[in-house]
Protein backbone atom coordinates (compact mmCIF):
# COMPACT_ATOMS: atom_id res chain seq x y z
CA UNK A 1 0.00 0.00 0.00
CA UNK A 2 2.75 2.40 0.95
CA UNK A 3 4.36 1.75 -2.45
CA UNK A 4 1.29 2.89 -4.35
CA UNK A 5 1.04 6.08 -2.30
CA UNK A 6 4.70 6.83 -2.98
CA UNK A 7 4.00 6.18 -6.61
CA UNK A 8 1.29 8.76 -6.71
CA UNK A 9 3.44 11.38 -5.15
CA UNK A 10 6.35 10.72 -7.52
CA UNK A 11 4.10 10.68 -10.57
CA UNK A 12 2.65 13.98 -9.45
CA UNK A 13 6.15 15.43 -9.13
CA UNK A 14 7.14 14.14 -12.58
CA UNK A 15 4.00 15.58 -14.18
CA UNK A 16 4.63 18.95 -12.57
CA UNK A 17 8.24 18.92 -13.77
CA UNK A 18 7.33 18.14 -17.39
CA UNK A 19 4.65 20.83 -17.24
CA UNK A 20 7.24 23.27 -15.88
CA UNK A 21 9.49 22.59 -18.89
CA UNK A 22 6.66 23.74 -21.15
CA UNK A 23 5.66 26.67 -18.99
CA UNK A 24 9.24 27.91 -19.03
CA UNK A 25 9.14 28.15 -22.84
CA UNK A 26 5.64 29.65 -22.86
CA UNK A 27 6.75 32.18 -20.26
CA UNK A 28 9.41 33.46 -22.65
CA UNK A 29 6.89 33.53 -25.49
CA UNK A 30 4.64 35.71 -23.29
CA UNK A 31 7.32 38.39 -23.47
CA UNK A 32 7.29 38.35 -27.26
CA UNK A 33 3.50 38.38 -27.26
CA UNK A 34 3.39 41.41 -24.97
CA UNK A 35 5.88 43.21 -27.19
CA UNK A 36 3.74 42.54 -30.27
CA UNK A 37 0.58 43.79 -28.58
CA UNK A 38 2.43 46.93 -27.42
CA UNK A 39 3.91 47.61 -30.86
CA UNK A 40 0.52 47.32 -32.51
CA UNK A 41 -1.13 49.51 -29.88
CA UNK A 42 1.50 52.19 -30.41
CA UNK A 43 0.85 52.06 -34.17
CA UNK A 44 -2.87 52.42 -33.55
CA UNK A 45 -2.43 55.39 -31.22
CA UNK A 46 -0.34 57.10 -33.90
CA UNK A 47 -2.95 56.23 -36.53
CA UNK A 48 -0.39 54.19 -38.43
CA UNK A 49 -0.39 50.71 -39.86
CA UNK A 50 1.68 47.87 -38.45
CA UNK A 51 4.30 47.67 -41.18
CA UNK A 52 6.96 44.97 -41.61
CA UNK A 53 9.48 47.57 -40.40
CA UNK A 54 7.55 48.19 -37.18
CA UNK A 55 7.22 44.46 -36.58
CA UNK A 56 10.98 44.13 -37.12
CA UNK A 57 11.41 46.17 -33.93
CA UNK A 58 10.58 42.96 -32.04
CA UNK A 59 13.94 41.59 -33.07
CA UNK A 60 15.64 42.45 -29.79
CA UNK A 61 12.99 40.90 -27.57
CA UNK A 62 12.92 37.75 -29.73
CA UNK A 63 16.68 37.40 -29.67
CA UNK A 64 16.88 37.94 -25.94
CA UNK A 65 14.33 35.14 -25.39
CA UNK A 66 16.44 32.90 -27.64
CA UNK A 67 19.41 33.83 -25.50
CA UNK A 68 17.58 32.60 -22.42
CA UNK A 69 16.24 29.44 -24.07
CA UNK A 70 19.22 27.33 -25.12
CA UNK A 71 16.86 24.59 -26.35
CA UNK A 72 15.20 26.94 -28.85
CA UNK A 73 16.48 26.66 -32.41
CA UNK A 74 14.35 29.62 -33.44
CA UNK A 75 11.53 31.87 -32.27
CA UNK A 76 9.37 34.71 -33.44
CA UNK A 77 6.05 36.02 -34.61
CA UNK A 78 3.87 34.57 -37.37
CA UNK A 79 1.20 37.06 -38.39
CA UNK A 80 -2.44 36.44 -39.22
CA UNK A 81 -3.61 37.65 -42.66
CA UNK A 82 -4.14 41.40 -42.86
CA UNK A 83 -2.39 42.19 -39.58
CA UNK A 84 0.81 43.41 -41.21
CA UNK A 85 0.18 46.14 -43.75
CA UNK A 86 0.23 44.87 -47.31
CA UNK A 87 1.13 41.30 -46.39
CA UNK A 88 -1.20 38.35 -46.48
CA UNK A 89 1.48 36.25 -44.85
CA UNK A 90 4.37 37.62 -42.87
CA UNK A 91 6.76 36.47 -40.20
CA UNK A 92 9.42 37.91 -37.99
CA UNK A 93 11.34 34.79 -37.00
CA UNK A 94 14.92 34.42 -35.85
CA UNK A 95 17.07 31.33 -35.81
CA UNK A 96 20.21 30.50 -33.94
CA UNK A 97 23.05 30.63 -36.48
CA UNK A 98 25.98 28.24 -36.67
CA UNK A 99 28.39 30.97 -35.56
CA UNK A 100 26.54 31.85 -32.34
CA UNK A 101 24.56 34.79 -33.76
CA UNK A 102 21.00 34.93 -35.03
CA UNK A 103 19.77 34.86 -38.62
CA UNK A 104 16.32 35.76 -39.91
CA UNK A 105 14.28 32.85 -41.24
CA UNK A 106 13.49 33.15 -44.94
CA UNK A 107 10.62 31.12 -46.32
CA UNK A 108 8.68 31.25 -49.54
CA UNK A 109 5.53 33.31 -48.90
CA UNK A 110 4.65 33.73 -52.57
CA UNK A 111 1.10 32.35 -52.77
CA UNK A 112 1.44 31.49 -56.46
CA UNK A 113 4.45 29.24 -55.87
CA UNK A 114 4.24 25.46 -55.59
CA UNK A 115 6.72 25.84 -52.73
CA UNK A 116 4.59 28.31 -50.77
CA UNK A 117 5.26 27.91 -47.06
CA UNK A 118 1.59 27.99 -46.21
CA UNK A 119 1.52 28.29 -42.47
CA UNK A 120 -2.17 29.25 -42.53
CA UNK A 121 -2.88 25.49 -42.83
CA UNK A 122 -0.34 24.32 -40.32
CA UNK A 123 -1.58 22.93 -37.04
CA UNK A 124 0.69 25.09 -34.88
CA UNK A 125 -1.05 28.08 -36.47
CA UNK A 126 -4.63 26.81 -36.86
CA UNK A 127 -4.95 25.49 -33.30
CA UNK A 128 -4.16 28.84 -31.63
CA UNK A 129 -6.30 30.64 -34.23
CA UNK A 130 -9.43 28.53 -34.00
CA UNK A 131 -9.26 27.24 -30.43
CA UNK A 132 -7.61 30.28 -28.83
CA UNK A 133 -5.22 28.09 -26.93
CA UNK A 134 -1.56 27.22 -26.93
CA UNK A 135 -0.21 24.40 -29.08
CA UNK A 136 2.64 21.91 -28.72
CA UNK A 137 3.22 20.48 -32.16
CA UNK A 138 5.51 17.57 -32.98
CA UNK A 139 8.13 16.41 -32.53
CA UNK A 140 8.89 16.39 -36.23
CA UNK A 141 11.84 16.83 -38.57
CA UNK A 142 11.70 20.46 -39.59
CA UNK A 143 13.42 20.55 -42.91
CA UNK A 144 11.92 23.87 -43.92
CA UNK A 145 13.28 25.85 -41.06
CA UNK A 146 15.46 24.36 -38.43
CA UNK A 147 16.67 21.24 -40.23
CA UNK A 148 16.36 19.13 -37.11
CA UNK A 149 13.99 17.24 -34.84
CA UNK A 150 11.89 19.84 -33.05
CA UNK A 151 8.75 20.64 -31.14
CA UNK A 152 7.02 23.79 -32.30
CA UNK A 153 5.34 25.56 -29.40
CA UNK A 154 2.98 28.39 -30.20
CA UNK A 155 0.45 30.62 -28.46
CA UNK A 156 -2.21 32.95 -29.85
CA UNK A 157 -1.74 36.70 -29.60
CA UNK A 158 -5.00 38.57 -29.09
CA UNK A 159 -5.42 42.34 -29.19
CA UNK A 160 -8.15 44.41 -27.55
CA UNK A 161 -9.86 44.02 -24.21
CA UNK A 162 -13.38 44.07 -25.65
CA UNK A 163 -15.73 41.16 -26.21
CA UNK A 164 -14.26 40.34 -29.61
CA UNK A 165 -10.48 40.59 -29.36
CA UNK A 166 -8.63 40.37 -32.65
CA UNK A 167 -6.32 37.45 -33.43
CA UNK A 168 -2.99 38.98 -34.47
CA UNK A 169 -1.17 35.73 -35.12
CA UNK A 170 1.00 33.45 -33.05
CA UNK A 171 4.28 33.73 -31.23
CA UNK A 172 6.27 30.56 -31.13
CA UNK A 173 9.53 28.73 -30.72
CA UNK A 174 11.11 25.64 -32.25
CA UNK A 175 12.48 23.54 -29.42
CA UNK A 176 15.23 21.13 -30.43
CA UNK A 177 14.55 17.65 -29.07
CA UNK A 178 18.31 17.18 -28.72
CA UNK A 179 18.12 19.79 -25.93
CA UNK A 180 14.68 18.94 -24.60
CA UNK A 181 14.97 15.16 -24.34
CA UNK A 182 17.68 14.96 -21.65
CA UNK A 183 15.50 16.96 -19.24
CA UNK A 184 12.51 14.71 -19.90
CA UNK A 185 14.63 11.60 -19.38
CA UNK A 186 15.94 12.75 -16.05
CA UNK A 187 12.37 13.48 -14.93
CA UNK A 188 11.22 10.03 -16.08
CA UNK A 189 14.12 8.35 -14.31
CA UNK A 190 12.74 9.53 -10.98
CA UNK A 191 9.51 7.61 -11.64
CA UNK A 192 9.75 4.23 -9.86
CA UNK A 193 7.92 2.30 -12.59
CA UNK A 194 8.38 1.80 -16.32
CA UNK A 195 7.10 5.12 -17.65
CA UNK A 196 6.49 6.58 -21.08
CA UNK A 197 5.51 10.01 -22.38
CA UNK A 198 3.16 9.82 -25.37
CA UNK A 199 1.70 12.50 -27.66
CA UNK A 200 -2.01 12.76 -28.39
CA UNK A 201 -1.38 10.89 -31.65
CA UNK A 202 0.14 7.95 -29.74
CA UNK A 203 3.77 8.70 -30.53
CA UNK A 204 6.43 7.94 -27.94
CA UNK A 205 8.38 11.02 -26.84
CA UNK A 206 10.58 9.44 -24.20
CA UNK A 207 10.61 6.48 -21.85
CA UNK A 208 12.72 5.31 -18.92
CA UNK A 209 12.99 1.83 -20.42
CA UNK A 210 13.92 0.42 -23.85
CA UNK A 211 10.50 -1.21 -23.89
CA UNK A 212 9.27 1.89 -25.77
CA UNK A 213 11.42 3.50 -28.44
CA UNK A 214 11.18 7.24 -29.06
CA UNK A 215 9.38 8.10 -32.29
CA UNK A 216 7.37 4.89 -32.50
CA UNK A 217 3.64 4.90 -32.35
CA UNK A 218 1.78 2.82 -29.81
CA UNK A 219 -1.03 0.57 -31.03
CA UNK A 220 -3.49 2.60 -28.97
CA UNK A 221 -3.48 5.44 -26.49
CA UNK A 222 -2.52 4.18 -23.02
CA UNK A 223 -5.39 3.80 -20.58
CA UNK A 224 -5.15 2.61 -17.02
CA UNK A 225 -5.90 -1.09 -16.72
CA UNK A 226 -5.56 -1.83 -20.46
CA UNK A 227 -3.25 -4.73 -19.71
CA UNK A 228 -0.02 -2.80 -20.28
CA UNK A 229 -0.49 0.31 -18.17
CA UNK A 230 -1.43 0.65 -14.54
CA UNK A 231 -1.89 4.40 -14.50
CA UNK A 232 -2.06 7.32 -16.91
CA UNK A 233 -2.17 11.07 -16.39
CA UNK A 234 -2.35 14.08 -18.67
CA UNK A 235 0.65 16.38 -18.65
CA UNK A 236 -1.37 19.50 -19.41
CA UNK A 237 0.10 22.83 -20.57
CA UNK A 238 -1.88 22.35 -23.81
CA UNK A 239 0.57 19.62 -24.81
CA UNK A 240 -1.91 16.77 -25.17
CA UNK A 241 0.86 14.55 -23.81
CA UNK A 242 0.11 11.62 -21.55
CA UNK A 243 2.39 10.09 -18.94
CA UNK A 244 1.74 6.37 -18.68
CA UNK A 245 3.08 3.92 -16.11
CA UNK A 246 3.39 0.22 -16.68
CA UNK A 247 2.45 -2.26 -13.99
CA UNK A 248 6.04 -3.53 -14.15
CA UNK A 249 9.07 -1.68 -12.74
CA UNK A 250 11.49 0.14 -15.06
CA UNK A 251 13.81 -2.35 -16.74
CA UNK B 1 51.16 -22.11 -42.42
CA UNK B 2 52.17 -18.95 -40.68
CA UNK B 3 53.12 -17.39 -44.04
CA UNK B 4 49.65 -18.20 -45.37
CA UNK B 5 47.97 -16.55 -42.44
CA UNK B 6 50.00 -13.37 -42.71
CA UNK B 7 49.54 -13.25 -46.47
CA UNK B 8 45.76 -13.58 -46.24
CA UNK B 9 45.84 -11.22 -43.30
CA UNK B 10 47.60 -8.61 -45.38
CA UNK B 11 45.15 -9.07 -48.23
CA UNK B 12 42.25 -8.67 -45.87
CA UNK B 13 43.87 -5.61 -44.37
CA UNK B 14 44.36 -4.01 -47.73
CA UNK B 15 40.80 -4.71 -48.77
CA UNK B 16 39.47 -3.24 -45.54
CA UNK B 17 41.58 -0.10 -45.87
CA UNK B 18 40.36 0.51 -49.42
CA UNK B 19 36.78 0.68 -48.10
CA UNK B 20 37.63 3.86 -46.22
CA UNK B 21 36.48 6.48 -48.70
CA UNK B 22 38.87 9.24 -49.69
CA UNK B 23 38.06 12.71 -48.42
CA UNK B 24 36.67 15.09 -50.99
CA UNK B 25 39.48 17.39 -52.07
CA UNK B 26 37.39 20.56 -52.04
CA UNK B 27 35.80 19.56 -48.70
CA UNK B 28 33.75 22.33 -47.15
CA UNK B 29 33.08 24.27 -50.36
CA UNK B 30 31.69 21.13 -51.99
CA UNK B 31 29.47 20.60 -49.01
CA UNK B 32 28.11 24.14 -49.30
CA UNK B 33 27.46 23.65 -53.03
CA UNK B 34 25.59 20.44 -52.27
CA UNK B 35 23.55 21.99 -49.45
CA UNK B 36 22.55 25.01 -51.48
CA UNK B 37 21.63 23.03 -54.59
CA UNK B 38 19.58 20.66 -52.41
CA UNK B 39 17.80 23.62 -50.84
CA UNK B 40 16.99 24.96 -54.30
CA UNK B 41 15.79 21.57 -55.50
CA UNK B 42 13.62 21.21 -52.39
CA UNK B 43 12.16 24.67 -52.86
CA UNK B 44 13.57 25.92 -49.56
CA UNK B 45 15.36 28.57 -51.57
CA UNK B 46 13.11 29.89 -54.25
CA UNK B 47 13.58 31.38 -57.67
CA UNK B 48 14.62 35.02 -57.45
CA UNK B 49 15.31 34.90 -53.72
CA UNK B 50 18.21 37.02 -52.60
CA UNK B 51 20.80 35.13 -50.59
CA UNK B 52 22.08 36.74 -47.39
CA UNK B 53 25.23 38.86 -47.70
CA UNK B 54 28.44 36.86 -47.91
CA UNK B 55 29.34 37.67 -44.31
CA UNK B 56 25.89 36.69 -43.01
CA UNK B 57 25.63 33.58 -45.16
CA UNK B 58 29.11 32.35 -44.24
CA UNK B 59 28.27 32.82 -40.54
CA UNK B 60 24.97 31.00 -40.98
CA UNK B 61 26.65 28.03 -42.64
CA UNK B 62 29.60 28.10 -40.26
CA UNK B 63 32.23 28.37 -43.01
CA UNK B 64 34.87 30.95 -43.84
CA UNK B 65 34.11 33.76 -46.30
CA UNK B 66 36.63 32.26 -48.68
CA UNK B 67 34.96 28.84 -48.64
CA UNK B 68 31.62 30.50 -49.32
CA UNK B 69 33.01 32.51 -52.25
CA UNK B 70 34.48 29.32 -53.68
CA UNK B 71 31.10 27.58 -53.38
CA UNK B 72 29.20 30.53 -54.90
CA UNK B 73 31.56 30.47 -57.90
CA UNK B 74 30.64 26.83 -58.55
CA UNK B 75 26.92 27.53 -58.11
CA UNK B 76 27.20 30.47 -60.52
CA UNK B 77 28.84 28.19 -63.05
CA UNK B 78 26.00 25.67 -62.63
CA UNK B 79 23.52 28.47 -63.28
CA UNK B 80 21.88 28.05 -59.86
CA UNK B 81 22.68 31.54 -58.63
CA UNK B 82 23.50 34.81 -60.30
CA UNK B 83 25.27 37.84 -58.94
CA UNK B 84 24.14 41.32 -59.91
CA UNK B 85 26.13 44.44 -59.23
CA UNK B 86 24.93 47.87 -58.23
CA UNK B 87 22.52 49.34 -55.73
CA UNK B 88 19.99 46.49 -56.07
CA UNK B 89 22.83 44.00 -56.41
CA UNK B 90 23.48 40.79 -54.56
CA UNK B 91 23.41 37.07 -55.18
CA UNK B 92 20.08 35.62 -56.28
CA UNK B 93 18.74 32.10 -56.62
CA UNK B 94 17.84 30.96 -60.11
CA UNK B 95 15.55 28.06 -60.63
CA UNK B 96 14.47 28.14 -64.23
CA UNK B 97 10.78 27.34 -64.88
CA UNK B 98 12.00 24.58 -67.12
CA UNK B 99 15.03 22.56 -66.13
CA UNK B 100 17.92 22.61 -68.62
CA UNK B 101 17.05 19.41 -70.47
CA UNK B 102 20.27 19.39 -72.51
CA UNK B 103 22.58 19.53 -69.54
CA UNK B 104 20.46 16.92 -67.73
CA UNK B 105 20.86 14.61 -70.73
CA UNK B 106 24.57 15.28 -70.53
CA UNK B 107 24.55 14.34 -66.84
CA UNK B 108 22.67 11.15 -67.60
CA UNK B 109 25.13 10.30 -70.37
CA UNK B 110 28.02 10.66 -67.91
CA UNK B 111 26.50 8.02 -65.63
CA UNK B 112 26.89 4.33 -66.36
CA UNK B 113 23.88 2.04 -66.18
CA UNK B 114 25.61 0.39 -63.23
CA UNK B 115 25.97 3.75 -61.47
CA UNK B 116 22.23 4.35 -61.97
CA UNK B 117 21.49 0.91 -60.57
CA UNK B 118 23.69 1.68 -57.58
CA UNK B 119 21.81 4.93 -56.94
CA UNK B 120 18.57 2.99 -57.19
CA UNK B 121 19.98 0.39 -54.77
CA UNK B 122 20.53 3.13 -52.24
CA UNK B 123 17.05 4.48 -52.82
CA UNK B 124 15.65 0.96 -52.51
CA UNK B 125 17.12 0.80 -49.01
CA UNK B 126 16.33 4.37 -48.00
CA UNK B 127 12.85 4.85 -49.46
CA UNK B 128 11.74 1.29 -48.69
CA UNK B 129 12.73 1.65 -45.06
CA UNK B 130 11.36 5.19 -44.82
CA UNK B 131 7.97 3.98 -46.10
CA UNK B 132 7.92 1.12 -43.59
CA UNK B 133 8.86 3.37 -40.68
CA UNK B 134 6.40 6.03 -41.84
CA UNK B 135 3.61 3.45 -41.63
CA UNK B 136 4.69 2.68 -38.08
CA UNK B 137 5.36 6.23 -36.92
CA UNK B 138 3.80 8.88 -39.14
CA UNK B 139 2.22 11.71 -37.19
CA UNK B 140 -1.42 12.34 -38.05
CA UNK B 141 -0.53 15.46 -40.02
CA UNK B 142 1.76 13.58 -42.44
CA UNK B 143 -0.92 10.99 -43.04
CA UNK B 144 -3.29 13.82 -44.00
CA UNK B 145 -0.68 15.57 -46.15
CA UNK B 146 0.47 12.67 -48.34
CA UNK B 147 -2.70 12.18 -50.46
CA UNK B 148 -2.66 15.91 -51.28
CA UNK B 149 0.87 15.59 -52.60
CA UNK B 150 -0.27 12.72 -54.86
CA UNK B 151 -3.03 14.95 -56.26
CA UNK B 152 -0.54 17.76 -56.69
CA UNK B 153 1.69 15.53 -58.79
CA UNK B 154 -1.19 14.30 -60.92
CA UNK B 155 -2.25 17.87 -61.66
CA UNK B 156 1.29 19.24 -62.11
CA UNK B 157 1.80 20.50 -65.62
CA UNK B 158 5.26 21.13 -66.90
CA UNK B 159 8.50 19.43 -66.13
CA UNK B 160 9.56 21.61 -63.24
CA UNK B 161 6.28 21.22 -61.32
CA UNK B 162 6.34 17.45 -61.81
CA UNK B 163 9.90 17.12 -60.58
CA UNK B 164 9.08 19.23 -57.51
CA UNK B 165 5.86 17.35 -56.68
CA UNK B 166 7.54 13.99 -57.14
CA UNK B 167 10.45 14.99 -54.86
CA UNK B 168 8.12 16.47 -52.29
CA UNK B 169 6.24 13.20 -51.91
CA UNK B 170 9.43 11.20 -51.40
CA UNK B 171 10.80 13.69 -48.89
CA UNK B 172 7.48 13.83 -47.02
CA UNK B 173 7.50 10.04 -46.62
CA UNK B 174 11.05 10.27 -45.27
CA UNK B 175 10.01 13.05 -42.89
CA UNK B 176 7.11 10.91 -41.69
CA UNK B 177 9.60 8.17 -40.78
CA UNK B 178 10.90 10.55 -38.07
CA UNK B 179 14.46 9.73 -39.08
CA UNK B 180 16.73 12.70 -39.75
CA UNK B 181 19.36 10.52 -41.34
CA UNK B 182 17.00 8.76 -43.74
CA UNK B 183 15.54 12.15 -44.65
CA UNK B 184 18.96 13.54 -45.47
CA UNK B 185 19.71 10.53 -47.66
CA UNK B 186 16.35 10.77 -49.42
CA UNK B 187 16.87 14.48 -50.08
CA UNK B 188 20.32 13.79 -51.54
CA UNK B 189 18.88 11.02 -53.73
CA UNK B 190 16.07 13.26 -54.95
CA UNK B 191 18.62 15.89 -55.96
CA UNK B 192 20.42 13.32 -58.05
CA UNK B 193 17.50 11.35 -59.48
CA UNK B 194 14.28 13.34 -59.73
CA UNK B 195 15.28 15.63 -62.59
CA UNK B 196 16.69 12.76 -64.63
CA UNK B 197 13.61 10.62 -64.12
CA UNK B 198 11.32 13.19 -65.75
CA UNK B 199 13.50 13.83 -68.79
CA UNK B 200 11.21 13.96 -71.82
CA UNK B 201 11.34 10.83 -73.94
CA UNK B 202 8.76 8.98 -75.99
CA UNK B 203 6.75 7.31 -74.49
CA UNK B 204 6.48 9.97 -71.77
CA UNK B 205 6.61 8.92 -68.14
CA UNK B 206 2.94 8.48 -67.24
CA UNK B 207 2.27 11.02 -64.50
CA UNK B 208 -1.04 9.32 -63.62
CA UNK B 209 0.74 6.03 -63.11
CA UNK B 210 3.45 7.56 -60.92
CA UNK B 211 0.79 9.38 -58.87
CA UNK B 212 -1.08 6.11 -58.49
CA UNK B 213 2.12 4.39 -57.21
CA UNK B 214 2.45 7.23 -54.72
CA UNK B 215 -1.19 6.96 -53.71
CA UNK B 216 -0.93 3.27 -52.91
CA UNK B 217 2.14 3.95 -50.74
CA UNK B 218 0.23 6.76 -48.98
CA UNK B 219 -2.70 4.36 -48.37
CA UNK B 220 -0.44 1.72 -46.84
CA UNK B 221 1.11 4.38 -44.57
CA UNK B 222 -2.36 5.57 -43.52
CA UNK B 223 -3.39 1.95 -42.89
CA UNK B 224 -0.30 1.60 -40.65
CA UNK B 225 0.77 -1.40 -42.74
CA UNK B 226 4.57 -1.20 -42.67
CA UNK B 227 5.35 -4.30 -44.70
CA UNK B 228 2.96 -3.33 -47.48
CA UNK B 229 4.32 0.23 -47.53
CA UNK B 230 7.85 -1.11 -47.87
CA UNK B 231 6.93 -3.54 -50.65
CA UNK B 232 5.10 -0.85 -52.63
CA UNK B 233 7.93 1.66 -52.13
CA UNK B 234 10.51 -0.88 -53.28
CA UNK B 235 8.42 -1.68 -56.34
CA UNK B 236 8.18 2.05 -57.10
CA UNK B 237 11.98 2.40 -56.94
CA UNK B 238 12.23 -0.60 -59.28
CA UNK B 239 9.86 1.11 -61.78
CA UNK B 240 11.96 4.26 -61.60
CA UNK B 241 15.17 2.34 -62.21
CA UNK B 242 13.67 0.80 -65.35
CA UNK B 243 12.69 4.24 -66.58
CA UNK B 244 16.13 5.68 -65.84
CA UNK B 245 17.84 2.79 -67.59
CA UNK B 246 15.59 3.24 -70.61
CA UNK B 247 16.45 6.94 -70.70
CA UNK B 248 20.15 6.22 -70.30
CA UNK B 249 20.11 3.77 -73.22
CA UNK B 250 18.13 6.23 -75.35
CA UNK B 251 20.56 9.06 -74.61
CA UNK B 252 23.46 6.99 -75.89
CA UNK B 253 21.56 5.99 -79.02
CA UNK B 254 20.69 9.60 -79.65
CA UNK B 255 24.35 10.61 -79.45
Amino acid sequence: MREILNHEREVGVALAQVRAEFEDVFGHLDQVSAALVAERASCERAGEELTPDRLARLRDVIQSQLGELPAAAGAGVVAAPGVVAGRERHLEWWQRGAGGGYTPLRVNLDRTSIDLYDYLDMEWFTVPRTQHRRCVYGPYIDFTCADRYVLTMTMPVMAGEDAAPRFLGVVGADIAMSHFEPGLLSILRSVPAAAVLVTADRRVIAANTPQWIAGRRLGRLPTAGDGTFAATAEVGADSGWVLALAATPAG
Amino acid sequence: MSADVSASGRRAGQAAASLISPLAAAGRADEVVQRVSQAIQLGLLFDGEQLPTEVEFAAQLGVSAMTLREALAVLRQQGLVETRRGRTGGTFVRRPANPPVDSLRERLRSLTVTALRDLADEQFAVFGTAAKLAAERAPAVSVRLLPGLCDQLEKASGLSARIRSDSKFHVEVALASQSERLTRREVALQTQLAELLWLPHDPELDVVEVASDHRSIAHAIAAEDGELARTLAERHVEHNLRRLTLLRLAVVEGA
